[in-house]
């Protein structure tokens, strides 16, 4: 054979494992839609006249320590303090951690809340760095708040463990909005199974477009700009098909950061966060998944996919950017860290499923799709491939994708309906559409480049080392 | 207003407000009505009622605090507070009345009884 | 490959389309249907409120008659949503109101029918509906299969009450699995201080959870009247149940209990020594303080954290002993009055029956 044709045989091999690569993908997809769709509907029928009131009441409810890492927030801590306040719970205790924030954030705090000194017990159970004083309130007995220097989120919220008085503890993300009822329902896997049940994420909704007034979201809308909608369509796809999905075959590896409740026991038990991946939250319930598994003790993760929490979505693509890029090469140093997971029954379906799922898709699926994307459009316009076969492609990545997404917004209508306006609807369902023509590929190409970056930030660390350097705390290395 | 007592009823559920304000009203009382901590405040400055009946758990304001901005202000403060709400704890009542409340009913209530109290918190102030 | 190719467009596009037309008319459909519903309850609200509120003697008359089908549904879920807010008179009509309409009968039918769903949703609104005649159904609802079920079907036999409502609700407490067992003790506290009587003849039947469970009740009860069953339970054998019980009896605040509570403050076990140091301090024993003070040294944090709260809620004496402890030669007592006597100054004073 020639060495063209050779070449030509190559690259149609290629053509053709990218198609079936889109296939898989897909169809992955498809069965993550189906079961979460049953799961959805099963969960919408479940509460009727719902038990919340009761939930709220009982004694037998845990009690929950809310935790608020702060770093820099002056403009929006006292308001999602006051919003923490208020939020309908038997008994709650707040705590804000003041991670060495260079602006008003702590005396902001001290001033609309009464703050004095208190001498509350601190024992360092998980190792963390020095706290400076710890505050609490004459108003509010359940408000405390901690002064640390900086040392990163993960740092800040191994100390607010720490101080927590109680078995369950809550990490929200400051500039997140949570509903009043989210904790009453976020629990609730908690009290159905109180052994198990060691983390239960809800679901996160952009808030870019909607009304917020005194910390509450009172109107919801879709933002008028694109990215925030395909954003939200995206967000509808990732919880409403997805979680869900991975939550009913106890594969859950993802846990927003912004809104997640842990028992405060086990999270000691595996150590508390680590500060050596750039998404603390994912790199921790991997962990407890693994731990627990090892353990060989039944558990649970859970989604819950009704307690929402609210928060901001990047307007701009160089922020969208930065943010996806922390979240990848996070995914990939969590991935490494625990790389024995990948195959190993012993570690059952998160092993079996998630792990590879998250290879062979999230991680190397980026390039593939980047580079099949050019490698097909570049063979049929050189004339090696044929037009069926290109529009075979097409089908399979585009059309196959978009109905994904629809079925994403199909789910939202049949349950949640947090859109109720038509001209909302008819947004999501344009988008859903647009979403396949350039959003996510561009998402690939974001994370094929945190890919490098991941790869390069591990070389420069191991550099420093050798020349012995300390290693940074996390804050200084992430932008 | 004339003889016709008026009753501010703070509630932010639809369905007991719907209920509370039409038991009032079949009892003869002008019945106010607000949905949520801060229009119960501006309605109280606004109509100063005769009596207030509120929530404890209402958004943008919860019903402490409305207390307390009543007890705080000249013109509202000798305004009797009914503090009708699901909270059933001990704790929950004491910090009631200690904030300032003059009756507590715990929901779900009888509605004879919220009735006999409204109507006692209305009458002059024995001598 | 043209006509595979042909085939995955057209059916992908078709389940597209097919997706697109059932979110779009769905949501049209819904809208139509719920606008009507919400117009519909806006004109029978304020009828049946009349009739709930006595204006009316009875229903028919209320709402002019026989109902329409399409209305069944909005006063169903106007009586049900009443109902379930209110106590007394107006709550007896409400109900009377459901069973004359035929709403209960549907419901006992439901409930017995597939579809575990529409079983738990019958069971549900029975409950609601307080539908004496339910209980027999509703206890064997106890035992479906499908755990939601049960579960309203307990919360139903709570909000029915009465003697043959507690019966199989204690003997489901009997029942092995941990969170029904929390749920049942939460409904059944809910009924209460009927339970009492037939959870002391059932106690002795009862597996070790169910016992634990029993004894939280009567604490958050405040049976009084169990008391005098409660004292011996302090020399039971198992540590636990002594434990649970020294929790109790601090809840339901009795001072007769005090002498054996200090008893128990020697206890070999430490959460029976925490629980009585905490049931103490509920009762404000002054007595107990010099006991109280000497638990500052007990090698358990519980205990001591329950003795020095204990302390604080016993008035001044109380904090005048945290101070004599502060210079006591054991640090973990010195530690802790120095602890409680902090939070003590940080909070407003208390007015409490010991201070000057």
């Amino acid at each position: 054979m020639s060495g063209s044709a050779i070449v030509t045989e190559v690259i149609v091999a290629f053509n053709v494992f990218v198609l079936f690569y889109f296939v898989a993908l897909n169809s992955t997809y498809l069965v993550l839609f189906v079961i979460s769709l049953v799961e959805v509907l099963k969960f919408v029928r479940r509460t009727f006249f719902s038990d919340y009131r009761q939930i709220m009441q009982s004694d037998m409810t845990w009690p929950i320590s809310v935790l608020i890492p702060a770093h820099d927030e002056e403009k929006s801590i006292v308001e999602t303090v006051r919003s923490m306040l208020m939020i309908n719970y038997g008994e709650l205790e707040i705590i804000v951690i003041n991670d060495g924030s260079k602006d008003k954030t702590l005396p902001r705090l001290i001033d609309a809340y009464e703050l004095r000194l208190m001498d509350r017990p601190y024992k360092r159970v998980i190792p963390a760095s020095e706290i400076r004083a710890i505050y609490g309130s004459l108003a509010h007995p359940n408000l405390i708040v901690v002064d640390k220097d900086k040392g990163g989120k993960a740092d800040a919220l191994n100390v607010g463990i720490n101080l927590a008085r109680y078995p369950l503890f809550c990490s929200i993300d400051a500039d997140s909005i949570i509903e009043d009822n989210a904790l009453l329902r976020v629990v609730k896997p908690f009290l159905e199974k109180p052994v198990e049940t060691v983390a239960a994420g809800g679901i996160v909704r952009i808030v870019n477009g909607c009304e917020v007034k005194d910390g509450r979201v009172t109107r919801i809308a879709l933002s008028d700009r694109a990215l925030p909608i395909l954003q939200v369509v995206e967000y509808l796809r990732a919880f409403l098909t997805g979680r869900v999905g991975w939550s009913n075959i106890q594969s859950l590896l993802i846990i927003s950061g912004a809104f997640g409740i842990y028992k405060k026991e086990e999270v000691i038990e595996v150590g508390g966060y680590t500060h050596d991946t750039d998404t603390e939250d994912l790199e921790l319930v991997v962990r407890l998944h693994e731990h627990m598994r090892r353990k060989r003790r039944p558990y649970r993760v859970v989604f819950v996919p009704d307690p929402v929490c609210w928060t901001e979505a990047p307007e701009t693509l160089a922020v969208l950017s930065r943010q996806r890029n922390r979240w990848h090469r996070g995914l990939l140093q969590t991935l490494w860290r625990h790389k024995r997971m990948l195959f190993n029954p012993r570690y059952g379906a998160v092993g079996l499923f998630a792990f590879p799922y998250f290879v062979a898709f999230e991680l190397l699926g980026p390039f593939i799709e980047t580079l099949g994307y050019l490698v097909v459009i570049a063979s049929y316009l050189l004339g090696i491939l044929d037009v069926h076969f290109f529009l075979m492609f097409l089908a399979v990545a585009i059309l196959y994708g978009m109905f994904l997404s629809i079925a994403a917004v199909l789910l939202e209508e049949l349950s949640f309906r947090r859109y109720p306006g038509w001209i909302d609807l008819t947004k999501l369902l344009a988008y859903s559409v647009i979403e396949n023509f350039g959003y996510r590929q561009i998402l690939s190409a974001m994370k094929v480049k945190a890919f490098w970056d991941a790869i390069r930030r591990r070389r420069a660390w191991g550099q420093m080392q050798r020349k012995g350097f300390q290693p940074a705390k996390e804050g200084t290395l992430s932008s | 207003m004339g003889l016709t007592k008026t009753i501010l009823v703070a509630e932010d559920d639809p369905v007991t407000r719907r209920f509370v304000v039409s038991l009032l009203e079949e009892s003869g009382y002008q019945v106010l009505v607000a949905e949520d901590g801060e229009t119960a405040l501006a309605t109280a400055i606004h109509a100063t009622p005769d009596l207030l009946v509120s929530d404890l758990v209402m958004p943008y304001r919860d019903g402490y605090e409305v207390l307390r901005a009543i007890r705080a202000d000249e013109r509202l403060k000798r305004i009797p507070v009914l503090i009708l709400s699901m909270r059933d704890r001990e704790e929950d009542i004491v910090r009631g009345f200690e904030q300032g409340a003059d009756e507590y009913v715990v929901k779900p209530f009888n509605a004879r009884e919220f009735l006999a109290r409204v109507r006692k918190l209305l009458e002059p102030r024995r001598a | 490959m043209q006509s595979v190719l042909i085939a995955t467009v057209i059916s992908i596009a078709a389940l597209f389309l097919g997706l697109t037309l059932l979110i779009v008319f769905g949501k049209g459909w819904r809208e139509v249907r719920d606008g009507s519903r919400r117009a519909r309850r806006r004109a029978l609200e304020p009828l049946v409120l009349r009739y709930a509120h006595g204006i009316d003697a009875s229903i028919f008359s209320a709402l002019g008659g026989v109902i329409a089908r399409r209305d069944r549904v909005v006063v169903e879920e106007i009586l049900l949503d009443h109902a379930s807010r209110v106590r007394g008179v107006e709550h007896e009509r409400l109900c009377r109101a459901l069973d004359e309409l035929g709403f209960v009968d549907r419901f006992l039918v439901r409930l017995k029918g597939p579809g575990w769903w529409r079983r738990a949703e019958a069971a549900e609104k029975l409950g609601l509906a307080g539908a004496k005649r339910a209980t027999a159904p509703l206890a064997q609802a106890l035992a479906d299969e499908v755990p939601e079920v049960r579960l309203r079907a307990a919360k139903a036999l709570g909000l029915v009450g009465g003697r043959a409502a507690v019966l199989p609700l204690v003997n489901a407490l009997a029942e092995p699995n941990r969170w029904s067992t929390i749920r049942i003790a939460d409904i059944l506290t809910g009924m209460g201080s009927g339970v009492v009587t037939e959870l002391m003849d059932a106690y002795p039947k009862l597996n070790d959870h169910a016992k634990l469970a029993a004894l939280d009740i009567f604490g958050r009860i405040h049976a009084l009247a169990a008391v005098p069953w409660l004292l011996p339970r302090l020399d039971d054998p198992a540590g636990n149940v002594r434990a649970r019980a020294a929790h109790a009896l601090g809840a339901i605040g009795v001072v007769d209990a005090a002498p054996a509570l200090r008893k128990a403050l020697d206890d070999p076990e430490w959460p029976v020594r925490a629980m009585a140091a905490k049931a103490l301090g509920r009762i404000r024993d002054t007595g107990a303080i010099p006991a109280l003070s000497a638990a500052l040294r007990d090698r358990e944090w519980w205990v001591r954290a329950n003795a020095a709260e204990a302390l604080r809620l016993a008035g001044r004496r109380g904090w005048m002993a945290l101070e004599g402890m502060l210079d006591d030669d054991d640090p973990y007592a010195r530690h802790q009055a120095r602890q409680m006597l902090d939070l003590v100054r940080l909070r407003p004073p208390e007015k409490s029956a010991g201070a000057a």
